[in-house]
This record gives structure tokens, sequence and C-alpha cells, in this order.
């Protein structure tokens, strides 16, 4: 990795996330309390087999209480393993959890790469450009096996299955360049699935995604694939045919025939054009036809991405 | 010299030397013996795989194997010393060995049973073999969907087959050592009384019978998948890939203390041994051991905190795996307690197990 485009290589992990600090914390708290049990069993065992080797005349008759002794142990490893859990716990729902006003991006891994598409439409393969400060949330998808987004100087990974929609969010905290892997074993290339995450000022982020894209944003393709495959005859506004209206559905519940609710969700979005008859909304017949093989995923992230907008519009006063 | 031999007393090893009285015998000592020799045979089998990819890595460039090779050999180490190795290691050679003796029985309770479980290990393992031969598979020991379903293009239906047998050789020995125990102790030998060996090869049998199965059932639809494409583990089909993996891991879970518990009866023993002292706290080192098995089933979600299941879950199973952690330390602690105030052998013997508990 030699000239300008050197990844930040530090002896230790680089903390280039805001989470990457409180992920260490945790580790290196409990690898001093491993550490520390190490030594105090070790010393226990060296300590007693040299004190008591046979050869040794020590006093050796004992009255230990011995449930007693288990029982004292037990809860003091249980309050800390508790306090360990708490602790760690806090922490996972944190990670699981993006920010609402996070930057949305979304990423295709397919065997053996990763694809990138930002809002305005500017793509890239196997890097990612990210604004510094700002919350970014990555939403992943799989063309064909399962992935795993995994970026360890932000301490971020997430698993990419196909058939969902998967999300992973962190905060870059440092200028710099930072290693991307596929952290799933996926085939013959997976350990050349690899790329870079570039952290940059937010200024020259917006100047590079506003650079040379020549490519319209993602809602404005995912409009005219709406048209082009013919989502509009029925779904479109003043459409005879009963199908229900798109507008403003995203994120919100969708009730369903036979009484469930799901959240209208990328998923819900993907499963309902894949598979329409599985999840029909309550009320319409069953009678979308399902668009296996005439859609791929990047075409499925343009569609979504229009729903999505036309969620924004609908929800602007 | 010569005439001492013929005066030698006839016993288990000496009183019929044909290659037919061993493959034929319904001895649990002899039994022992054939899984040794196989399994000693698998574990250089598997070692040779990871030689090889350890030479790969000398250096970055593909010198040894390339890529594709080395998937396949990593896969194959993984197969042969998880299924292979690792898993009938202790149960089925000291266990079988002493189990019987320490409880007084004659020999196991279905002896026969025991005969067909070490067949179906060497079945097992010449399916394996030949996956090997036939050019192997590069899925990974863990077979993970869609890529072991729908994309990996090796010998995956040979693998699972030989990997559905040797199960079945696990669970029969896992049944003959539950029955063995329950029915078989010698009057007065009650159950607050078994050396832990034979407590610590209870519950692994325990894990043997009831998770073996499952992994039976997910690795026949695997084959099943790529055979009729069934569709369970694909997507497109309205399959669930991470079903897979709840249902892998229900097994592979608790197999690592298949692995680990009769590892954990052996340090018991040796450690009283050369103490010359009795287990501190008996009866919760016994606990403990159970405690781990059972436990150890609900803790198979820590393998998909990033896989995808939902935060509740994931925060459930966190919680769950700290609990089986306090078993484990107690045993650990308990060891170390066994040597105070003891008559301790510093002997090699007494010194690799202190090594082993720590």
């Amino acid at each position: 990795m030699a000239g300008t485009d050197a990844v930040s290589d530090t002896p230790l992990l680089p903390q280039a996330s805001t989470l990457a600090e409180r992920v260490d914390a945790l580790f290196f708290t409990l690898v001093g309390v491993d550490v520390l049990m190490v030594l105090v069993l070790s010393g226990l065992i060296i300590g007693f087999a040299v004190y008591y080797r046979r050869s040794a005349r020590v006093n050796r008759t004992t009255n230990v209480p011995e449930t007693k002794t288990e029982i004292i142990w037990s809860l003091g490893l249980l309050t800390i393993f508790l306090a360990i859990f708490v602790w760690a716990a806090h922490l996972y729902v944190t990670e699981e959890n993006p920010p609402r006003n996070a930057l949305e991006i979304h990423a295709i891994g397919k065997q053996w790469m990763w694809k990138f598409e930002h809002r305005n439409g500017q793509r890239e393969i196997n890097e990612l450009h990210v604004p510094l400060g700002l919350p970014v949330k990555v939403v992943l998808a799989t063309q064909d096996v399962i992935h795993s987004f995994f970026v360890p100087a932000f301490r971020a990974k997430q698993d990419v299955v196909p058939g969902r929609y998967r999300t992973v969010w962190f905060t870059p905290s440092r200028i710099g360049r930072y290693h991307l892997f596929c952290a799933e074993y996926c085939g013959l290339d997976h350990s050349r699935m690899r790329g870079q995450v570039i952290v940059m000022e937010p200024a020259e982020y917006e100047a590079w995604l506003a650079g040379d894209s020549g490519a319209e944003s993602l809602p404005v393709q995912g409009e005219k694939l709406f048209s082009s495959l013919g989502c509009i005859i029925c779904h479109g506004a003043g459409s005879k045919v009963a199908a229900p209206s798109l507008a403003g559905i995203f994120g919100k519940p969708v009730p369903l025939t036979g009484g469930q609710t799901v959240v209208a969700d990328e998923t819900y979005i993907r499963d309902s054009i894949l598979m329409p008859e599985e999840q029909v909304v309550s009320g319409y017949e069953p009678i979308m036809p399902s668009f296996v093989g005439r859609v791929d995923q990047s075409d499925l992230t343009k569609l979504i991405a229009y729903i999505k907008s036309l969620s924004r519009e609908e929800a602007r006063p | 010299m010569t005439s001492a031999d013929i005066s030698l007393p006839k016993h288990y090893l000496n009183h019929d030397y044909s290659l037919r009285s061993w493959l034929t015998t319904i001895d649990h000592k002899r039994i022992a013996w054939l899984y040794l020799v196989s399994i000693t045979a698998f574990f250089f089998f598997g070692g040779a795989a990871a030689t090889l990819i350890r030479l790969e890595l000398a250096t970055p460039a593909g010198d040894v194997v390339q890529t594709e090779t080395y998937n396949r050999l990593f896969s194959l180490h993984g197969i042969a010393m998880v299924w292979f190795f690792l898993i009938p290691s202790i149960p089925a050679t000291l266990g079988n060995f002493l189990i019987p003796m320490m409880i007084g029985a004659r020999d196991v309770a279905f002896p026969r049973l025991n005969l067909l479980s070490w067949y179906l290990y060497v079945i097992g393992g010449l399916f394996t073999l030949a996956m090997a031969i036939a050019g192997g598979v590069d899925t990974g020991w863990t077979f993970y969907t869609p890529f072991s379903s729908l994309f990996a293009n090796g010998q995956v239906v040979l693998a699972v087959v030989g990997v559905i047998i040797a199960g079945f050789s696990s669970i029969l020995t896992g049944l003959n050592f539950i029955v063995t125990i329950h029915k078989m102790r010698a009057p007065g030998l009650y159950w607050t009384r078994l050396p832990l060996f034979v407590w610590a090869n209870y519950a692994t049998a325990i894990i043997m019978v009831l998770a073996t199965p499952v992994l039976a059932i997910t690795l026949l639809l695997i084959a099943l998948e790529r055979i009729f494409g069934i569709g369970i583990f694909d997507p497109k089909a309205g399959g669930d890939p991470v079903l897979f993996q709840h249902l892998f891991w229900f097994y592979s879970h608790p197999a690592v203390y298949i692995m680990i518990l009769p590892g954990m009866g052996v340090v018991s023993e040796i450690i009283t041994c050369f103490a010359r002292k009795r287990i501190f706290g008996y009866d919760g080192m016994a606990f403990a051991l159970l405690a781990i098995a059972l436990i150890g089933f609900l803790v198979w979600g820590h393998h998909l905190f990033v896989a995808g299941e939902s935060v509740y879950a994931g925060v459930i199973f966190s919680l769950l795996s700290f609990m089986v952690a306090v078993p484990s330390g107690i045993k650990v602690f308990n060891w170390a307690a066994t040597l105070y105030k003891g008559s301790v052998s510093l002997s090699p013997i007494s010194t690799t197990s202190w090594w082993a508990a720590w």
C-alpha cells in the first residue's frame, strides 16, 4: 500500500468513528479483567502447587465450607458479568439504532465488490466517500449471497442478507482512508472483496458529490423506471385499476388482508415488487404480477428511493 | 522371553490378534481403540490441510495454492477437525473405555450399537474423503446459505451426507452413555458419588442426543435445496437464509460444549488424583456441568449479532451467554481450590492439567 492512496496505518487500529472509542473502552476493560483473572488463577494454582507439594511438611487439615465458598464466588462472577452485560447491551442498542437525521447511502454487495449510490445518483465501486462529523446510514442489500460490511476503523460491522435490507451507521470522526472488508465468507474471491472508506471535510464531500457524476438522482431514475415498467398504470394518480396509492406510505404501517400490519420499509416494498401475492394490502385483490427477473437489485434501490421521495413530498406542508 | 509370552494372562488386547476380531468386536475397550486410531487418522488429515493453509499464508502471493484450492482446504480442515476429531475425540475414546469401568458395568448398555456407531463414523469419514478426492467444497465448515445451497459448485451434497452420517454415530454414542449411566451403575454408586468424568460425559451425551438431529435435518435441507430447489433458504422462493444460521448454531453452539465438557471431566479427575484430595465442591461441579449443557442450548443467537436478528433477540442471547459463563467460572475456581491443602505431585501430567484448567 504505497503512494498517496495509502490507507491510514497506525500500530493500533485507528479510531475513526464516534463509536470507536466506546467500543474500545469496553474491549480493553474486558481484556484488563481477563488479564487480572488469569493472574489471580495462575497465582493460586502455582502457589498452592508449590506450597502443598507432596514433599512439603505443612498442615493439610482443612474445614473450608465448600458450598458457602462456591456461592460467594458464583455471585461475585455473576455481578461482574451482569455489569459487563449492561454496559455491552447499552452499546449494542446504540449501534443498532441509526440517528434519524443520518445521511443515507445505498450499498449493494455482490460477488466480489461493493457498489455505492449516493443520494444524488453519484456512484462508486469499492470506494465510499463520507463526510466528517455527520452521521451516515448505509442501507445494505446484496445481489447474490451473504456479505458483511466491515470497517474496522469505525468498529462497524453488519451482515447483508439476500432478500432483506440491513442498515449500519457511523459518524466518521477522523479524516483519512480506512479499510472496508467483506467479513462474511462469500466464495472464490472473498478475500479480494475489499475497498476503502474515504472520510472528507463536509465541504469537500459536497464538492465531490456534485462533481462530474453525470447521473440523475436515485429518485429521478426510480421515477423513470416506475413509468417504463408500467407501475404507474395501476399505482399512478387517477388510475382506474384498484391498486393502493404509494404516496406517503413509506415508513407507515400498512394493514394487510388477514389482519396483520407491517411497516412499509425497504424490505416490504422490495417483497411487494418481487412477491406481490405474499403481503396484500387490506381491501385490495392480489392482481399485481411479480417483477422477478425484470428488475435487478440496482433497479429495486431506485424504485424504493422514488417511493421514499413520495413520502417526503407528502410530509412537507 | 518366549516362554514368558505363553504364560501371559489373556486380556482384551491379546486374546485374539486377527483383523476380523477387531472389526467385529463389541468390547467397549477395543471399540475405544478403533476410535482412537481412526480419529487420529482424521486429525492428521485435517492437520495436513491446515499445514498447506499455513504454508500458503507465509507470503501474500498465491504461491503454494491458488484462491480456489485455498478455500477448499480450509473447508476440508474445518469439516475434518470439527466432526471427525473434536466431537468424538474424548467421548468415543476415553468415554467408551472408562465409563463402564468407572461405574462398575461389564460394558456399555448396547455393545452392538456401539460398534455400529464406529462404523457410521467411518462411513461418514469415507464420504468426506470421497468429497475431498472429487474436488472438495468451498463452503467453509459452516455451510452458510444461500452460498452453499445455490452458489457453491463443489461436492456439497457429498460433504453434508458425510456429516449427517457421522452425526448419527454421535447420537448413538450419546444414547449408549445415557442408558449405561442410568441403568448400569454398580449397587451403591448413587448419582451423588458418580466420578466427575462420568458426569461430564453424561452432560455431553444429552447434548449429542438432543442437538445432533437438528444438524442432520438442517444439512438434509441443504441437500434437498441443491437437488430439488425446495426453497427453504432461498429468498427468491420466499425462503430465509438466516433460518439456516439459527438451525445450524442451535447444534453448533452446543457442539462447542460437546468438545469441552469431556475435557473438563478429564481435568477434574487428573487434578484430584495428583493432589490426593477430593474435588472441591463436588455437588457444584456436577451441577455446573449440567448447567453448562442446559444453558448452552439457549445461546446460539450470539453467533447472529450482526447477521440480522432483532435487537431484542441480540440482547437476550447476550445475557444468556454471560449466564453460561458462571458455571464455567465455578469449575475453574474449584480446580484451583482443590489444590489447596492437597498433597500435590509436580509430575508432567498434573502440570499439564493445571495448564488446561488455566
